[in-house]
C-alpha cells in the first residue's frame, strides 16, 4: 500500500516520551522505531488511521544548511506548524480518552462554521495537535457570507 | 486549478511572516498547487495539494 503523501516531522527534546505520550494519548501507533547503540532514538515512523507522522530528537547539522530542528519546549513555546490530523467519524470519543489521559484540551471539540468538528491539544512539550471532524457541507458563499473572508481557488485569483 | 485530492489524515499547517509570498514560493519552486486561498495578506492561508 501507497504511504500517506505528506508526513509531518516534529522534533521533541525526549522523543521517547514523546512517543509514548503520543501512543498513550492519541492511540497512535509506532510502525518503526530505530535506536543507535546507546539507546537513543535514531528514526521513528507513527501512524494513525492511515496517516504518518516522524517524531524525532532535536538536532541540526549539513543536510539541513542553516535549519536546527527543536522542540516548542526550547524555544519559549514557538510553533512553526500545526499538525492536522482529520478523523472520518468518533472525535468526540478520541477528545474523551486524550483528556482522561491527561492532555492538555485547549480548545473543543466543538462545530466550526466551515463544517467540521474541532479540537485542540498542547502537547507536554508544546507542540500543537488539531483533529478535526467533518460534520457538515457548507460552501464557500455561505463562509464568505459568515466571515467576510474571499476564498479563492488559487493565488493568482486571490491578487486578482 | 486540479481536481482535489483524497483528504489526507495527517497534515502539516506551517506558518509563515509573508504567507502569500511563501505560497508562491511552493508553488514554483517545489510545485504545489492551491486548492483554496483564504483571507488578506495578514491571515491567508491555503490548502496545497
Amino acid at each position: 500500500m501507497a504511504g500517506p503523501t505528506f508526513v509531518p516531522a516534529v522534533f521533541y527534546k525526549d522523543p521517547m516520551a514523546a512517543i509514548e505520550w503520543l501512543q498513550r494519548v492519541f492511540q497512535f501507533e509506532v510502525a518503526a522505531l530505530i535506536t543507535d547503540p546507546q539507546g537513543k532514538l535514531a528514526h521513528s515512523e507513527l501512524t494513525f488511521r492511515g496517516g504518518g507522522l516522524n517524531v524525532g530528537g532535536e538536532w541540526e547539522g549539513a543536510i539541513v544548511g542553516p535549519a536546527r530542528m527543536r522542540s516548542p519546549a526550547t524555544v519559549e513555546g514557538i510553533n512553526t506548524q500545526f499538525v492536522r490530523i482529520h478523523m472520518d467519524e468518533g472525535i468526540d470519543a478520541h477528545c474523551e480518552h486524550a483528556r482522561a489521559q491527561g492532555a492538555n484540551v485547549t480548545d473543543g471539540p466543538e462545530d466550526q462554521f466551515y463544517g467540521s468538528r474541532t479540537y485542540r491539544v498542547v502537547d507536554p512539550e508544546g507542540h500543537v495537535w488539531n483533529f478535526s471532524q467533518d460534520v457538515g457541507v457548507v460552501s464557500g458563499e455561505e463562509i464568505e457570507k459568515a466571515t467576510g473572508l474571499k476564498i479563492h481557488t488559487s493565488l493568482e485569483a486571490a491578487r486578482s | 486549478m486540479s481536481a482535489p485530492a483524497p483528504r489526507p489524515s495527517v497534515v502539516p499547517l506551517l506558518w509563515y511572516d509573508k504567507p502569500r509570498e511563501a505560497i508562491a514560493w511552493l508553488e514554483t519552486a517545489l510545485g504545489f498547487e492551491s486548492q483554496m486561498v483564504v483571507g488578506g495578506d495578514e491571515g491567508a492561508s491555503s490548502i496545497p495539494s
